[in-house]
């Protein structure tokens, strides 16, 4: 099945990244007193890394639910911009529609957003087996860490670097197939100059919506150098 | 530890229902008929700035203040560039860029 091999083969960087993380979240449930069970059911119905991990704390603190659902939504609150590129895409999922918009991570996100599926493949049917294989990983990555975490030579420190390196990769072949580079540029001086202002743990949500404000102002710019019509 | 179930359970699925409303938000916002023009042209261009902001975020951790200054992330950062250039593949930048990454924080 083509579209299966493309989806192992688009997914291979995610696999070190989810299984990773996975692991950390999984060897803190253990030591917070849950078993695998929790993580399984966690890795399935959250699916989002940062928030799970965030997440353990809230239940060890015994923290209330509006506190949690509040904290889960500014973790996640740049999900909200994600789905903006999906909207007429996802029109032709069908059934898969749903599970599509669930399973939209940072990182199935930039999968679908980047990979040239190529005229061959149906590209539903790919999409759908990238977000399933990535939630896979993410499933198992969690898994081990509850099961084997504490049997596991753990000296892994700095294998989270592989998310940047793969979000580069993907940020230098967006940089060469785009003839305007504006949106790359104002990702790059809005996230530093926003970091520099609210410290790097409260500037991705005001990044992103001052990029959205900026990109409308550059519309006409970048419009007419990508070659884009009415159309498009 | 003893955990209570009754509130792990919800915690957990007040977690899990947040996460899809906001993934699922533009999907309801936007559902009814044509596209607006300026989503269909801000759907080719916010992904091409989301991913550098998400370079940015991945980074954010890195200290500049005090030895090494950063020196291990940017020079991660250079070597994920080069291998691109050299190999065009994803895999060899991505292992490349790790395995560097892991060395420098360990040498350095």
């Amino acid at each position: 099945m083509k579209e299966l091999r493309f989806a192992l083969k688009k997914t291979v960087p995610i696999l070190f990244t989810y299984l990773f993380i996975g692991i950390s979240f999984g060897i803190m449930m253990y030591e917070a007193g849950y078993s695998w069970i929790w993580s399984f059911f966690s890795a399935s119905f959250v699916y989002a890394g940062s928030l799970q991990i965030v997440m353990v704390s809230l239940l060890k603190a015994g923290a209330d639910l509006l506190t949690c659902a509040l904290t889960a939504f500014f973790i996640n609150a740049r999900h909200l911009f994600y789905g903006i590129a999906f909207i007429e895409r996802f029109r032709t999922m069908g059934w898969r529609l749903p599970y599509m918009v669930f399973s939209l991570t940072d990182e199935t996100y930039s999968i679908l957003v980047s990979a040239d599926f190529g005229e061959d493949l149906n590209k539903d049917r790919a999409a759908f087996l990238v977000a399933l294989t990535d939630h896979i990983y993410w499933i198992i990555g969690c898994l081990i860490g509850s099961l084997a975490g504490r049997i596991l030579p753990w000296d892994m420190a700095g294998i989270e670097f592989s998310a940047a390196a793969f979000f580069i990769v993907v940020v230098i072949e967006q940089w060469e197939k785009s003839a305007s580079k504006i949106p790359a540029c104002i990702g790059l001086i809005v996230s530093l100059l926003f970091c520099l202002i609210f410290g790097p743990d409260r500037f991705l949500i005001p990044s992103l919506a001052s990029s959205i404000l900026i990109l409308m102002l550059f519309r006409d710019r970048i419009r007419s150098r990508e070659g884009m019509t009415d159309e498009n | 530890m003893r955990i209570d179930t009754a509130y792990s359970f919800y915690v957990i699925a007040a977690c899990a229902a947040v996460t899809l409303l906001t993934r699922a938000l533009p999907f309801i916002v936007f559902s009814g008929g044509k596209t607006p023009e300026h989503i269909r042209y801000l759907s080719a261009v916010l992904p091409k700035t989301i991913m550098v902001i998400l370079v940015i975020y991945c980074l954010r951790g890195t200290v500049f203040s005090e030895y090494p200054y950063g020196a291990g992330e940017i020079m991660a950062c250079l070597a994920v560039w080069a291998a691109h250039s050299v190999s065009r593949n994803m895999y060899v930048s991505v292992i490349a860029g790790t395995v560097c990454y892991m060395l420098l924080t360990r040498l350095l």
